[in-house]
């Protein structure tokens, strides 16, 4: 992780690395700082801007839960994922769920 | 493999046979779209090359029951699981121009296999293909998995907004598959209907994942029943799992178990096909004549064909053994595990599989590399998969190992380990050079779904088990059985008369064939054995033995280690048997064919085998490019033999290398 920190801009104050997010951790993606194919792969995989994430484990791998599923990421691309902690006011781009507050994390809310 | 649906229609209609329509089996990875796939073809599938690819795709033939009574004859294709049919990936690429039609006709309809208990991911597929000009429908899996977890569906409110119709199914326990069958007739027939929710106007991701949010809110409902402690106990797992110790330690141990498995159970039927073709090839040798017809077809078909089924048990149980693994969800956690250690030297932790595949059979490994979805990652496994010591080397190990430390097992067990470590760093180093040469680039890091812990399918593990048996059949079975009659020819040919020694005890167990039966048995067997030597260093084989034999001899071999050595070229594990042919001394009461070569002399009196030769005979058969049914299937699964030359060139020249520093190193070290 050090590595890929070394290469990458510093994130932000506001921001944080997915790999820095420890277990338990709720964030909402912001951006990727990946190639596009990378990136295509992963928002496809449901890892897209505004989506709601929980670090299942941390380290390498990085394992994230997200809409139901567990996505084991390396830690290279981990550290190239930026997130707004859970609770902040200024996620990217709106999520299309919110405003559904009844939600669960399959999507489906009770009927 | 199919043909456009009016053709087809309008064939069936006048009675004429077609080319069955095609359907198609869409869905994200670990969505069941296999185990649906098994549910509606059987076992009866078969691998194709698509038109326009270079990927070999699954299809399945299937009897669709027609609603005015009868059925109509389609193929069922497996595309590969996908998550976007957008994206610059191999298995996107695929199934892009698979719905396409790309090559050939549009096929009749798609079949997309939704999760149903994650569905908001997995309609962003469906909306995808909600795009493309073609009919589907949804086959919302898992939904016995949905209901125990408290999710309800309102089918038809899902159906509208999707603009297809929606069938809940249960792939595993075949509910729900009756009810697909019933509409797919409709659906094929269908006239394709226009873009549902998803509209152009928005970025094309943000729409289509607000669309399927709005899908699923309108549609979907129930609260999720998985509480907090089967999520614990995941991450436990997970956690476990995918630990740089704990991980390390429970993947060793997981794959030890594998391999006893694989060793222990194959033998039997490994000695039943053994037997089997002894028995035949006995049955033949007695009823047939002798001459060059019954030579050719016991010495060269029956050998030949013997030599690759052998090794069939081995092959299927691995396979079995491996997809059950994969389907307890702990393989994609042993994935990451490995990624670290391999991505060190270029390889993506999805190698591991087809290198652990390649310890059994490196033909299976290789095919196993399909898996890789990075072409560069794929074929740097490729090129040194053939560096995991395989079982056909197993023979040359036993034999060799055992002549240097024959009374010390403890010895003889290191060195057999020190095999398979160096065949293990060879690789590395291979990938490490490759990597940095001819197939640039870091290896893709590791981006995986988890999928859920689930009790494995027995019916997948074994339809898989007998899809790769066969494709090894098919692989080794054409091209392999053509060198093998080569060989046998080159082996065989010129004949010559029996040596007079040979000749003597042929006439002196004649004499005693009455008063001393078994003794006369042991002359004739001796005397056959003589004739066949004499035979082989006669033969053409035997002859370029002698022409080649000053190139191996800096690595310590005479004119029979190299004829030896340039058979194994075909298989490694014609080492052994050709061996036994080639060393014709008395053999003494009781003595195994073992203890005769390592008792063998050469032309000169000095021993067949030294410490310093076995030990450069280890190292060229630990790394040299020894087995043609590989060959082939490199160049079958690279499509170009570029790729097979260099394997060949490289690894053949890397044991010439390593044999000759390891045989004139102990030689300079006093150990001859």
């Amino acid at each position: 992780m050090p590595e890929a920190k070394k290469k990458l801009a510093p994130a932000t104050p506001e921001l944080t690395r997915l790999s820095d997010l420890p277990v338990g951790g709720v964030a909402r993606l912001s951006c990727r700082e990946l190639a596009e194919g990378e990136a295509g792969l992963l928002a496809a995989m449901g890892l897209t801007e505004g989506c709601r994430l929980v670090v299942r484990t941390s380290g390498d791998p990085c394992i994230v839960e997200v809409r139901s599923t567990r996505i084991g990421l390396a830690r290279s691309v981990a550290a190239r994922l930026l997130v707004w902690r859970d609770g902040s006011d200024r996620p990217d781009r709106p999520d299309p769920s919110d405003g559904r507050d009844h939600r669960d994390e399959s999507g489906a809310r009770p009927r | 493999m199919s043909v456009a649906t009016p053709v087809a229609l309008s064939a069936l209609r006048t009675g004429k046979q077609a080319v069955p329509r095609r359907l198609l089996l869409l869905g994200n990875p670990n969505t069941g779209k296999t185990t649906l796939f098994n549910r509606l073809c059987g076992m009866r599938a078969k691998t194709a090359n698509f038109p326009g690819t270079t990927t070999d795709l699954r299809v399945g033939r299937l009897q669709l029951p027609q609603p005015e009574g009868g059925s109509e004859t389609v193929d069922v294709v497996d595309l590969p699981g996908l998550y976007s049919l957008k994206l610059n990936l191999p298995e996107s690429v695929v199934a892009r121009n698979a719905v396409a039609g790309a090559g050939g006709p549009p096929p009749a309809a798609v079949i997309v296999v939704a999760d149903a208990t994650n569905l908001s991911r997995h309609l962003m597929l469906v909306g995808e293909m909600a795009r493309e000009a073609v009919p589907f429908v949804v086959a919302l899996n898992m939904i016995d998995l949905a209901h125990r977890r408290g999710l309800s569906f309102d089918l038809e409110v899902m159906s509208r907004a999707i603009g297809a119709p929606v069938i809940p199914i249960s792939a595993r326990s075949g509910k729900g598959v009756d009810h697909l069958l019933a509409v797919l007739p409709a659906v094929c027939n269908t006239p394709v209907h226009g873009d549902p929710g998803p509209t152009r106007t928005r970025p094309e991701l943000a729409d289509l994942e607000l669309w399927a949010e709005n899908v699923v809110s309108e549609s979907v409902g129930g609260a999720r029943a998985v509480g907090n402690s089967s999520d614990t106990l995941l991450d436990r797992l997970d956690a476990t799992f995918t630990h740089p110790i704990a991980g390390l330690v429970i993947f060793h141990l997981v794959m030890a178990g594998l391999f006893w498995a694989i060793f222990s159970f194959a033998s039997l039927p490994m000695d039943l096909i053994e037997a089997t073709f002894s028995n035949l090839g006995g049955i033949l040798e007695a009823q047939m004549p002798a001459g060059a017809v019954r030579d050719l077809l016991v010495g060269g078909l029956l050998g030949g064909i013997s030599g690759t089924v052998v090794f069939l048990p081995q092959i299927c149980l691995l396979f079995f053994l491996i997809t059950i693994l994969e389907d307890t969800g702990y393989l994609a956690r042993a994935a990451f595990v490995m990624d670290r250690l391999l991505c060190r030297f270029g390889l993506p932790g999805y190698a591991f599989v087809p290198l652990l595949s390649s310890h059994a059979c490196a033909i299976p490994g290789i095919l196993a590399t399909r898996l890789i979805p990075d072409r560069h990652d794929r074929f740097a496994t490729i090129l040194v998969a053939p560096f995991m010591s395989c079982s056909a080397r197993l023979p040359v190990y036993v034999l060799l190992t055992n002549f240097l430390f024959a009374d010390q097992p403890l010895f003889a067990g290191i060195a057999f380990a020190a095999c398979y470590l160096l065949g293990a760093i060879a690789a590395m180093g291979s990938a490490f050079l490759v990597r940095r040469t001819l197939l640039p680039g870091k290896s893709r890091p590791m981006v995986l779904e988890l999928p859920t812990y689930k009790w494995p399918s027995l019916r997948v593990a074994f339809a898989n088990a007998l899809e790769q048996g066969w494709s090894f059949l098919r692989t080794v079975g054409t091209v392999i059985l053509a060198i093998c009659f080569v060989m046998w020819w080159l082996s065989a040919y010129p004949k010559v008369e029996a040596p007079p020694a040979a000749q003597a005890l042929s006439a002196r167990a004649a004499e005693i064939a009455t008063s001393a039966p078994s003794e006369a048995a042991r002359l004739a067997s001796e005397s056959a054995r003589l004739t066949l030597s004499h035979q082989q260093e006669a033969s053409f084989s035997g002859r370029l033995g002698r022409v080649v034999a000053p190139l191996f001899a800096p690595l310590g071999y005479d004119w029979r280690l190299t004829v030896g050595v340039l058979t194994a070229f075909a298989a490694r594990e014609v080492f052994v048997s050709t061996l036994a042919v080639l060393v014709a001394a008395p053999q003494a009461a009781g003595e195994g064919i073992l203890q005769r070569i390592h008792a063998a002399q050469r032309d000169d009196g000095s021993p067949l085998l030294t410490p310093a030769t076995a030990v450069s005979l280890l190292v060229f058969f630990v790394l040299a490019m020894q087995c043609l049914s590989t060959v082939v299937t490199v160049r079958r699964e690279t499509k170009h033999w570029k790729w097979p030359l260099l394997q060949f060139f490289w690894m053949t020249g890397l044991a010439w290398i390593g044999a000759f520093v390891a045989y004139q190193g102990l030689r300079m070290a006093g150990i001859s």
